[in-house]
């Protein structure tokens, strides 16, 4: 920052001084809402948490779409992609006079650089995870990961054979081919992840490090402010081409306020949308003003007690199946006014995989007492139960999760450590036996609950997803069978079996799939709740008054 | 006085250096890594390894300490190892804000405390003396955050007078500078009381009395100026104390200042943004420290030659 910035920034406080200026001065088209923390980045490439989600749905777009019912749509293919016998094969044809927000065409090359990029070190991206099983991913991988060792930071070559990946190809300036190493039923979902979205090379090349913070897409939206931890500003991309204008003329984003200010600047009119706080919940929604402005969703999430199976007591998998029967769901969603609905097993409803009539543990303490006394332990134990600071209700649910175990005598002691200690210290073997968990979807299959949270194959020595530490080789075929099952049925049929399985070990006790609750202005049409993209901001337009 | 100014800055330069080593080993110590916090879950081992090699944190400690503390004596505190901006840029652009809303904070403690010192030492064991002592207590007492929520939920969600949150108008900084200067109201009121106390029983002020001068001159001519010189002291050591209150008055009003900015910095393990936050704090408290150590040689004459 040179000299005339700090003077500019030193006079914006006294500008806001000034009366008549920015508060209550909103025009009609702009829609304000608020976030608790500022984004980290908005490189595509670079995103993985809810939260920035919604914003790439504004700035870009993916070769397909999730519609309200959960099924795939196109969205930059101008139809759904032909398929191989085999289902190693995906070919797309690229919807024409598609624009970046600086004005240059979309064309299948721009797919094949964004998927490559993801490799590259210096993009620091977490998509690789995703996209391991597309052709040749792994050795192209590793040979950006020596280009990286040998050249060191900044701006690199392709000295590493091979220099491009096998399995993307622009066939033409239209036509894009996928290639999988192994069948996945799955694999389209995460074309609708943002870790595949087109990015324009040449934008890339021209900033750098960061681009992130100068994002330039193919949305309805182009970033036109973000005062870093203050406020972003959305303004309509003049270049896109959709289905229908965006209603909104612009988007505010204010950075910093906590849910409780949120609130209360909601209903003083100065925010047009809010996610409502679970402790507010039972008052606006009573409230005869609020009441019809609000909206759940049923969140494709499980929550869960996980219980390390390498660690005592919770070997013994009587323990843990009197864990899961000591603990009262329905408790649990009347004590958090509603949090979510009681979950019967780990896949949520509206998730391929997800068996609808499936009968959990219920509560009963009777039974719980006798299987720890079968066990060994009549007089029940003591053990610290993590959960960490970032889930404002997790801690209410541990409460009543606590007060269940006691009355069958296990003594948990709650332990709520900072978000970045628990999910290390949760990942890391032997390290933690009891802990307040979650999985949220991202991509509505099966494979990633049963895949990333059971898979005793994947067990590692940190970094685990398998935070129960759970290995059953029965288990571990069934996943893999189903990982590369080709007919749909099938893949369902083992994913039901392998939940089985793990439900009747008890690695976890599932407690609820979690609700969201929203609202919005009067003033605001269009609005409601979307189960991948939660707000859909190209749906939205506002009442002129 | 000049090898005087050059001792205080060398411990001015020592104290720096000291809290600057104490926050960066804390920040090490804690046990959670911040290519973790920054990656996410899904970030594989590989990418983790490529993002520690290109931040340098799998430097040993001492090279990484010394590259800040070689950089920092540059005026580069690095950039975000989140955000990637340069550290300097960030706080700089922070600064104005909280600058702002200190100087509000501070205007209220002296501008509220001072007359009701002189008015409570003036009428001492009267009724307004022994309400004031009664409220001193209550608000020296009462924690930064919970104040600041009472007035925001009070004064601007129920009663509309004032925004809730965040820095569109000047009535934005109305609430938050009531918040910082109510807590140090109370204590430097009560501290200008029990000097003016003691000025009061001097012989100069009887001396003054007995020349006819008028009571307000007595009062803030004569007692006042003497009692403020052992403030001035306590003011010094306070800034800490106002900086402190910053970052719980900022989190409560969503301003954009360096306490929310250090407060994400601690929350995202940001080890750059934590040490140029705190070293900048600790500056500004070193700085305003050393003013009022000057402004105090140059209001009491008895110890200039000290």
């Amino acid at each position: 920052m040179d000299r005339r910035s700090f003077l500019a920034a030193l006079a914006a406080p006294a500008a806001a001084l000034l009366p008549g200026c920015g508060h209550g001065a909103q025009s009609a088209g702009t829609l304000r809402l608020a976030y608790e923390t500022d984004f980290k980045s908005l490189d595509p490439a670079q995103c993985f948490d809810a939260s920035t989600l919604q914003v790439m749905r504004i700035l870009y777009g993916g070769l397909l779409d999730c519609d309200d019912d959960l099924k795939l749509v196109p969205w930059l293919a101008a139809e759904m992609p032909e398929v191989s016998a085999d289902r190693l094969s995906y070919t797309f044809t690229i919807r024409q006079g598609v624009r970046f927000a600086n004005g240059r065409e979309l064309t299948a090359d721009d797919f094949v650089y964004a998927i490559e990029r993801i490799f590259e070190p210096a993009t620091k991206s977490v998509g690789t995870t995703f996209l391991r099983n597309l052709r040749g991913a792994e050795p192209f991988g590793e040979a950006r990961q020596r280009d990286a060792e040998e050249q060191g930071t900044g701006r690199r070559e392709r000295l590493a054979e091979p220099r491009r990946l096998e399995g993307v190809r622009a066939l033409d300036r239209c036509t894009l081919r996928i290639e999988l190493e192994k069948p996945d039923l799955a694999f389209l979902w995460l074309l609708t992840l943002p870790y595949t979205y087109p990015v324009p090379r040449e934008e890339v090349e021209r900033h750098g490090e960061v681009f992130s913070r100068n994002p330039c897409g193919t949305g309805p939206f182009l970033l036109d402010e973000w005062q870093r931890g203050q406020r972003l500003g959305f303004g309509r991309n003049p270049m896109f081409q959709g289905p229908a204008r965006p209603g909104l003329d612009r988007i505010e984003m204010l950075i910093g306020y906590d849910l409780m200010t949120q609130t209360m600047m909601f209903e003083r009119g100065e925010l047009d949308l809010l996610n409502i706080p679970l402790p507010d919940l039972v008052r606006l929604s009573r409230d005869p003003r609020w009441s019809p402005q609000v909206r759940s969703l049923l969140l494709q999430e499980t929550d869960f007690l996980s219980m390390n199976c390498e660690m005592e007591p919770f070997t013994d998998p009587r323990v843990r199946q009197a864990v899961s029967y000591a603990v009262n769901r329905e408790r649990i969603v009347q004590f958090t006014s509603g949090a979510g609905i009681p979950a019967q097993g780990l896949v949520p409803p509206g998730v391929f995989g997800h068996d609808p009539g499936r009968k959990g543990y219920g509560y009963d303490p009777g039974r719980a007492k006798r299987l720890l006394q079968e066990a060994g332990y009549p007089d029940g134990f003591a053990v610290e139960l993590w959960y960490p600071t970032d889930v404002p209700h997790w801690g209410q649910i541990c409460q009543v999760a606590q007060q269940d175990l006691k009355k069958v005598g296990i003594r948990a002691n709650l332990k709520q450590v900072a978000e970045s200690i628990f999910n290390e210290a949760t990942a890391r073997r032997r390290t933690v036996a009891f802990s307040m968990y979650g999985w949220t979807e991202d991509y509505p299959d099966a494979s990633d609950f049963l895949g990333t949270l059971c898979d005793g194959s994947k067990i590692a020595e940190e970094e685990c997803t398998n935070a129960s530490f759970y290995n059953n080789e029965d288990v571990n075929e069934l996943l893999h069978r189903a990982a590369v099952a080709t007919d749909e049925a099938a893949r369902a049929d083992l994913y039901r079996r392998a939940e089985d399985l793990i439900l009747e070990d008890a690695p976890v006790c599932v407690l609820i799939h979690p609700k969201e609750y929203r609202m919005c202005q009067p003033r605001v049409k269009g609005f409601t709740l979307h189960p991948m993209w939660f707000v859909r901001y190209e749906n939205l337009w506002l009442e002129r008054a | 006085m000049i090898v005087r100014l050059l001792r205080r800055l060398l411990w001015a330069a020592l104290t720096l250096l000291g809290t600057s080593l104490i926050v960066f080993l804390i920040a090490h110590a804690v046990p959670a890594d911040p290519i973790k916090a920054f990656a996410g879950p899904h970030a594989d081992k590989a990418t983790q390894e490529a993002l520690r090699r290109e931040l340098h944190l799998d430097d040993p400690l001492a090279t990484q300490y010394l590259r800040f503390l070689g950089n920092a004596l540059r005026g580069d505190l690095g950039r975000s190892n989140v955000t990637r901006e340069p550290v300097i840029e960030a706080i700089l652009a922070r600064f104005p804000a909280t600058l702002a809303l200190s100087l509000g904070g501070l205007l209220i403690w002296l501008v509220v405390s001072i007359p009701l010192g002189v008015l409570t030492a003036k009428h001492r064991d009267k009724p307004i003396d022994r309400v004031t002592l009664v409220l001193a207590t209550v608000t020296v007492s009462v924690p930064t955050f919970w104040l600041g929520r009472m007035l925001q939920f009070e004064l601007a969600y129920r009663l509309g007078w004032f925004p809730v949150a965040g820095l569109f108008s000047w009535t934005s900084l109305i609430l938050p500078s009531v918040t910082l200067g109510i807590v140090g109201v109370g204590y430097y009121a009560r501290l200008v009381h029990s000097n003016m106390l003691d000025v009061l029983n001097q012989d100069y002020i009887r001396a003054a009395r007995a020349r006819g001068l008028s009571e307000p001159v007595v009062l803030f001519k004569h007692g006042l100026r003497n009692a403020c010189l052992p403030v001035l002291t306590v003011l010094g050591m306070d800034m800490a104390g106002l900086l402190g209150g910053v970052v719980f008055t900022e989190s409560v009003f969503a301003l954009p200042g360096l306490g929310a900015l250090s407060l994400q910095a601690v929350l995202n393990l940001d080890v750059p943004m934590i040490m140029g936050t705190v070293l900048f704090a600790a500056l500004l408290v070193v700085t305003a420290n050393l003013v009022v150590d000057c402004v105090y040689r140059l209001v009491d004459p008895r110890i200039k030659g000290a």
